[in-house]
């Protein structure tokens, strides 16, 4: 197997990603979004399962779409996929697409698993309270200046920085 | 020139989903070439080895806050038709909070985490079923917390309002805020990889 | 390294450019282009066309911008009551299609011409104001027969009717006029109350 490719120039990835975020903005006068796409595979599961609970719950409900839409019709919905699409292409050139499991040195696969379990909750909570995440609120919030999206930010930083002292087996 | 395209209605509903499909790959390409498919390196920015998350994030900003900016200026760009989030000044801190304990357990977020799963990383996928688990919860929890949830609403409130700035000293401000950034980034990264 | 130098330097040269610069707006628009519009009669709409329009479900949004004494008396049907100053401060979006009316015309002409200048492109006004509209769709007196054809009184019927109006048709055999007056449900809070002369002055802007 051929070696990875390094990584690009941080700051020429940071405009290229900005640059597609003012893409978004341009074409469609919104921004980038990640959780909200996860939210409406949410809602079909629930809908699929328990549709007169999806019904009537006020979160659910407006993943539901029109009455007799689809919750996958939704722009962001195909943004993730599109996301999907561009994430395996940069990989595949990149050489960089193998069946691993990332994580540091000290820990076993299964505690790291534990961990992304966990972490996945806390960040799937995070983000919905929060009305977004890392794409929805920093990055196009961040950029048209929301308050909201700036002390979302700050927060993200300050709590992960308080916390990462206890972490620090799995990661180095 | 009249943008927001889709808000002054030149394409219909079914091109913005194929648009959402090209600008979702332009996302998912560089998140990748940054190296966002890699918990470890994601993870890394909160012990100052490598700062990576925090470069490409404000660069990203910088380069759209600019753009913005300018497109605006010509006369391209009507920027009170992008739809800014309206902010929710409580639940938005505390989201906040979560969120940061979640990205060091976790090591992704939403978005590198789809990245992640599809350049084949186990935890990627893991985090992902996570993250469904979370967005389940806090559906079944929303009865319960609907009205914290909309609570200290502020609207679509901006830096520079809060400020009394104009848009552009806001911007020059963020801008000069994240050069200093970057360049302590720098330093630090040299300082803490000797270290270890 | 150099070359992430030179990238530091563009941003910060933009910022300061920015920040000198303040407001991302060009204001001031080439006032030729404002004056062809106004020669080639693209800064208004006449009233029948109006009324063709919203009949036939086209998203418009009507402003009123007379006080709101006369907009509760009487207005056309979904039009929002509104000051010019709210109207500018981002009463309405730059993408809507918006008609502006006050009683005669000179007023929403005004504020047309402040719209303008602030790059909102599909604005107009209605031809003849409030005025124009009841001459037109509201009271209007049909002559069936000779000069119009029959089709075209018919179709003005159905919209001054639809609109809660009181069409007068004249017969041209019998000259005897004939008042039509059918179900008036989208109207009950708006009757059409006829102002008299002297009131009807006031109101002028």
């Amino acid at each position: 197997m051929q070696t990875p490719k390094p990584y690009m120039n941080p700051y020429l990835a940071g405009i290229g990603l900005g640059l597609v975020l003012l893409a978004a903005f341009v074409v469609m006068g919104r921004g980038l979004g990640a959780s909200g796409a996860l939210s409406s595979f949410v809602t079909l599961g629930v809908n699929a399962v328990a549709p007169a609970h999806a019904q009537t719950n006020a979160f659910y409900k407006e993943y539901l779409g029109t009455p007799n839409g689809n919750p996958l019709n939704d722009w962001l919905v195909y943004e993730i996929a599109g996301v999907l699409i561009g994430g395996l292409i940069s990989g595949l050139i990149a050489g960089r697409v193998r069946r691993t499991v990332d994580k540091g040195a000290r820990i076993t696969v299964s505690t790291r698993m534990i961990y992304a379990f966990g972490g996945g909750i806390l960040m799937g909570l995070g983000s919905k309270i929060a009305r977004g995440c890392t794409s929805g609120q920093a990055l196009t919030g961040g950029a048209l200046l929301s308050v909201g999206s700036w002390v979302f930010m700050i927060a993200v930083f300050a709590s992960a920085y308080a916390v990462a002292y206890f972490f620090r087996k799995q990661w180095t | 020139m009249n943008a927001p395209f889709y808000q002054f209605g030149l394409f219909g509903n079914d091109t913005a989903l194929l648009f959402a499909v090209i600008i979702g790959i332009g996302f998912g390409f560089f998140l990748e070439q940054a190296g966002f498919g890699s918990s470890v390196k994601l993870a890394q920015q909160f012990y100052f080895t490598d700062l990576t998350v925090f470069k490409v994030m404000f660069t990203a900003i910088v380069t759209a806050m600019q753009g913005l900016f300018w497109l605006s200026w010509f006369g391209v760009l009507d920027l009170s038709l992008v739809h800014v989030l309206p902010t929710f000044l409580v639940p938005q801190l505390v989201g906040g909070l979560v969120f940061g304990v979640g990205f060091v357990l976790g090591g992704y977020c939403p978005g590198t985490c789809c990245v992640a799963s599809v350049t084949g990383k186990m935890d990627g996928w893991i985090h992902l079923l996570g993250m469904f688990a979370g967005i389940f919860l806090f559906g079944e929890l929303f009865p319960l917390i609907g009205d914290w949830y909309s609570s200290t609403p502020k609207g679509e409130i901006t830096l520079s309002q809060v400020f009394n700035l104009s848009h552009g000293t806001m911007v020059l401000l963020i801008v000069l805020a994240a050069l200093a950034g970057f360049y302590s980034a720098e330093k630090l990264e040299t300082r803490f990889r000797s270290i270890k | 390294m150099s070359f992430n130098k030179i990238l530091a330097s563009i941003a910060l040269i933009l910022a300061l450019l920015a920040a000198f610069i303040g407001i991302p707006r060009r204001d001031v628009r080439n006032l030729d282009e404002i004056a062809i519009l106004i020669e080639t009669g693209k800064d208004h709409i006449t009233p029948l066309e109006l009324a063709e329009q919203i009949h036939t479900g086209k998203k418009i949004r009507l402003i009123d911008l007379r006080d709101s004494v006369s907009h509760f008396h009487q207005h056309i049907v979904h039009s929002e009551i509104m000051s010019v100053q709210q109207l500018l401060n981002n009463g309405i979006k730059r993408n809507e299609i918006v008609v502006l009316y006050s009683e005669g015309g000179i007023h929403a002409s005004q504020a047309w011409m402040l719209l303008k200048m602030k790059h909102y492109d599909s604005v107009y006004t209605l031809l003849g104001g409030f005025s124009g509209w009841k001459e037109e769709i509201l009271y209007p007196t049909l002559h069936a027969g000779a000069t119009e054809e029959k089709k075209d009184v018919e179709r003005r019927k159905t919209l001054s009717l639809f609109f809660g109006g009181e069409p007068t048709v004249i017969s041209q055999e019998t000259s005897k006029k004939k008042s039509v007056r059918q179900h008036q449900s989208p109207q009950k809070q708006n009757p059409p109350v006829k102002a008299k002369k002297g009131e009807e002055l006031r109101y002028q802007c």
